[in-house]
């Protein structure tokens, strides 16, 4: 009897804590439903004036909701001939006093609460980037939506215009972006790279200056493009006859990766060219792969190779009467990918003579690297770093002039390049 | 003995582990990075490792002088009856304000980086309700429970940690002592304290089955939570530099944001949590099962389950009202009166009760080790 009242308080209670628990167990306090928020996928900030006043320009590249199908596309009036490839994605800017300040004023524009966690990419326009970052930066590291790996770029102009350019093979331009940074690295090497949290350490790290990727804005060239503008031919660089003064819109350019924006302290102070970023990136380690042209017994490039495995080490070196030396040592191996007319021949001194070449034009890519970077008094290499990591009583001394004393330091650079590969192809190709 | 149960000295040795690193291990790296900067691994590894030992030893040697009573029930025999009482009795409220920090830290981390308008009493209520029923079952089915607990947290931050691995950048670990050893040491003051809390030795020494074990599994457990506490602040400095490192609060919580592995293993924070929770239960639980112990020795009670109950909640609204979601004021306790607090607790009133007892012939054995 007392074992089957037990049994049924024990039941009873059993039951209780079942309906209790999956009661708890459906999810948070309160949720978000999808149809609910906006999900930014690219953030781009601008630094305008407008009566007079500065404020913050905050654009949102999001990913629209479902369009229902059949509906019209992109365009309008003016006639649309084809299918234009109308984005998934949506740019929404609003403005504020503050970055914040400016995303919070959504919720006077749209319908739903902006969702940062998805964002890919933040894009800084060239005035915000000129104006000093750094609060911005403090912003994305403060809250917890925006990730660390989100990539950060520089764009030339406003950067609501960059997030309105079209992408030419992803669905969305922060997708685009997104694959194209890390792509780079691996193919061609003549980008800076950079995400949010490389950027920051650079920022706080004395004798260390950021460089971010840089995009650039165009007209696709080719006359097929679905970007392209319609109607009158408008050809960028072309004299157009008619049509003429409207200026291209946004969302009829597409954009490019192009070289390097260069920091120093939280304010952009210029660009890198291609060049000159992958020397940069040869110096910092980042350089994973890419191309060296050389011109072998040639007035004109005639060759080129594909470098791999590329090891930078830095040394420095502290000089009795206090100058500064950097020893940068540079290890790779290369292929031959092509050659004009076997201008290389397999020989050994040919080999030799390839190499010396292939080290040569490292080197000057390096040098011109650093010279650029002195000619805007950025150390992007982290070379005040490296004393500092190695020499920190030296660099005590020094930190606080380091800025006057970059431009001033001596650097040599040493390539050692191997080369491994042929390719396919055993011996050249000779046109009779 | 309020409790009967019986625990082996690996699972004192577990046991002891949780308590020190289920909430050091994502609070301590920050704090540790603003005073050691580079340095801060060997603060963890080599200064606190020190401390804790000492406080192991003299927690050892207190413990074999009593080996079938919790420290408040030799209390009196040592110091006398009343101010043995007295001391018992703050000893108890010590114990109840730590739980609270505990408490704290905990609906202060969820609050911040997860449920943001959850109201952090019904986070308190949830961890407070798993931790009480441990206690409830008794210490004995705590340590099993641990046993379950420990390699599941260990296991996940070292898989946390070597997914992250290939971020590291060996240069964020120099230069070593580039300030000779006084940042080192500055640096040890907050780790050192939350080591010593192997002072739970005090309470949990008269359930172990084999005494002559004790000194070995402290050590041990003082000994791995360094070496564990070491990698996760050396891996997190890898990563982020002492610079970014110390201006996060919870380092290693950006550390699995950081991770990525080919573009599918992201945003593993929840990861993180899961780690957090299980740790903080067995960590509370722990805590509760001292507290009622003591506060039963110290009222001459025949079952310390009564007082969980009170205690617990007393737990939850000390912590709402001195902590609740107020990070400001955690993380002033934390690093400003905690290691003072810590040390007195933990190591010198130990250290002159032992003292006491020597100088008055209290207790059984003589101190062998």
């Amino acid at each position: 009897m007392t074992f089957r009242k037990k049994f049924k308080i024990k039941t009873i209670v059993g039951l209780f804590l079942l309906v209790l628990i999956s009661l708890t167990m459906t999810g948070c306090w309160n949720r978000r439903e999808m149809n609910d928020i906006t999900l930014s996928t690219a953030i781009g900030i601008d630094r305008v004036v407008v009566d007079g006043r500065p404020i913050f320009l905050f654009s949102v590249l999001a990913a629209r909701p479902a369009v229902p199908s059949g509906g019209a596309t992109a365009g309008g009036g003016g006639g649309t001939t084809g299918p234009r490839v109308a984005g998934v994605g949506t740019v929404i800017s609003t403005e504020g006093e503050t970055v914040y300040d400016a995303i919070r004023n959504y919720s006077m524009r749209t319908s739903r609460q902006l969702f940062l966690s998805h964002s890919l990419v933040i894009v800084f326009g060239e005035e915000m980037a000129k104006e000093g970052i750094g609060e911005v930066l403090d912003f994305c590291n403060r809250q917890k939506d925006i990730r660390e790996r989100t990539w950060v770029v520089v764009c030339e102009g406003l950067a609501r215009d960059a997030l309105q350019s079209q992408p030419e093979m992803e669905s969305i331009t922060s997708v685009e972006l997104n694959k194209m940074i890390p792509l780079n690295q691996s193919r061609a090497s003549k980008v800076a790279i950079a995400n949010l949290f490389q950027v920051t350490r650079d920022l706080l790290t004395p004798g260390k200056e950021a460089a971010v990727s840089n995009i650039k804005l165009f007209v696709p060239p080719e006359t097929s493009s679905p970007i392209r503008p319609t109607g009158p031919a408008q050809t960028p660089g072309s004299p157009s006859g008619k049509g003429g003064g409207a200026e291209i819109q946004a969302q009829n350019k597409t954009f490019a990766l192009s070289g390097a924006a260069v920091f120093r302290g939280d304010r952009m102070v210029g660009r890198m060219d291609e060049e000159e970023t992958q020397g940069m990136l040869f110096i910092k380690n980042q350089a994973d792969g890419g191309i060296i042209p050389i011109a072998f017994s040639a007035p004109e490039k005639n060759a080129s190779f594909l470098y791999r495995d590329v090891k930078a080490k830095v040394k420095p070196v502290i000089n009795e009467d206090g100058s500064i030396m950097f020893e940068i040592r540079i290890n790779g191996k290369v292929e031959l990918q092509e050659q004009k007319n076997a201008a290389i021949d397999i020989a050994e001194e040919d080999i030799k003579h390839a190499e010396e070449l292939i080290n040569q034009e490292v080197e000057r890519r390096c040098i011109k690297a650093v010279a650029r970077s002195k000619e805007l008094k950025s150390d992007v290499f982290g070379f005040g770093e490296k004393i500092y990591r190695s020499k920190p009583k030296a660099w005590e001394e020094i930190q606080s002039q380091w800025g006057e004393i970059f431009p001033t330091v001596i650097v040599s650079v040493t390539a050692d390049f191997k080369i491994e590969h042929l390719g396919l192809i055993n011996k050249p190709i000779v046109i009779q | 003995m309020l409790d009967k149960g019986r625990i082996s000295s690996v699972q004192l040795m577990l046991v002891l582990f949780m308590v020190e690193m289920a909430t050091a291990f994502l609070l301590v790296p920050s704090i540790v990075a603003q005073a050691a900067g580079p340095d801060s691994w060997l603060s963890v590894l080599g200064v606190a490792t020190a401390y804790g030992l000492a406080v192991a030893l003299i927690c050892v040697a207190l413990g074999k002088r009593f080996p079938f009573q919790v420290f408040t029930e030799y209390l009196p025999e040592v110091l006398g009856r009343v101010p043995g009482k007295l001391l018992a009795a703050a000893y108890t409220v010590v114990f109840i304000h730590l739980t609270s920090v505990v408490v704290g830290e905990n609906s202060i981390f969820i609050h911040t980086v997860f449920l943001r308008e959850t109201p952090p009493l019904i986070i308190n209520l949830m961890m407070v309700g798993a931790a009480v029923y441990g206690v409830y079952l008794g210490v004995e089915v705590l340590a099993r429970a641990n046993e379950m607990v420990f390699p599941i947290f260990i296991l996940s931050i070292t898989i946390l940690l070597a997914l992250v691995a290939r971020e590291i950048d060996l240069d964020h670990l120099r230069p070593v002592l580039a300030n000779g050893p006084l940042p080192v040491l500055k640096g040890a003051m907050v780790p050192a304290a939350w080591r010593g809390e192997v002072f739970f030795l005090l309470l949990l020494y008269p359930y172990l089955n084999q005494k002559n074990e004790a000194l070995k599994s402290a050590a041990g457990t003082v000994l791995m939570s360094g070496v564990f506490a070491a990698t996760v602040t050396a891996v997190t400095i890898g990563v982020f530099s002492d610079l970014v490192a110390s201006r996060q609060i919870y380092p290693v919580l950006n550390l699995a944001r950081y991770i990525s592995v080919a573009g599918i293993l992201e945003r593993l924070e929840l990861y993180l949590i899961i780690i957090w929770m299980a740790g903080v239960i067995i960590k509370l639980a722990v805590f509760y099962h001292s507290c009622s112990v003591m506060a039963a020795s110290t009222l001459g009670l025949k079952d310390y389950r009564v007082t969980v109950f009170p205690i617990a909640l007393a737990t939850i609204v000390i912590s709402g009202r001195l902590y609740e979601t107020d990070y400001l004021k955690l993380v002033e306790f934390l690093s400003k009166f905690w290691p003072f607090y810590g040390y007195t607790v933990e190591l010198l009133i130990p250290g002159l009760i032992l003292l006491v007892a020597v100088i008055r012939k209290k207790g059984g054995n003589r101190v062998d080790f």
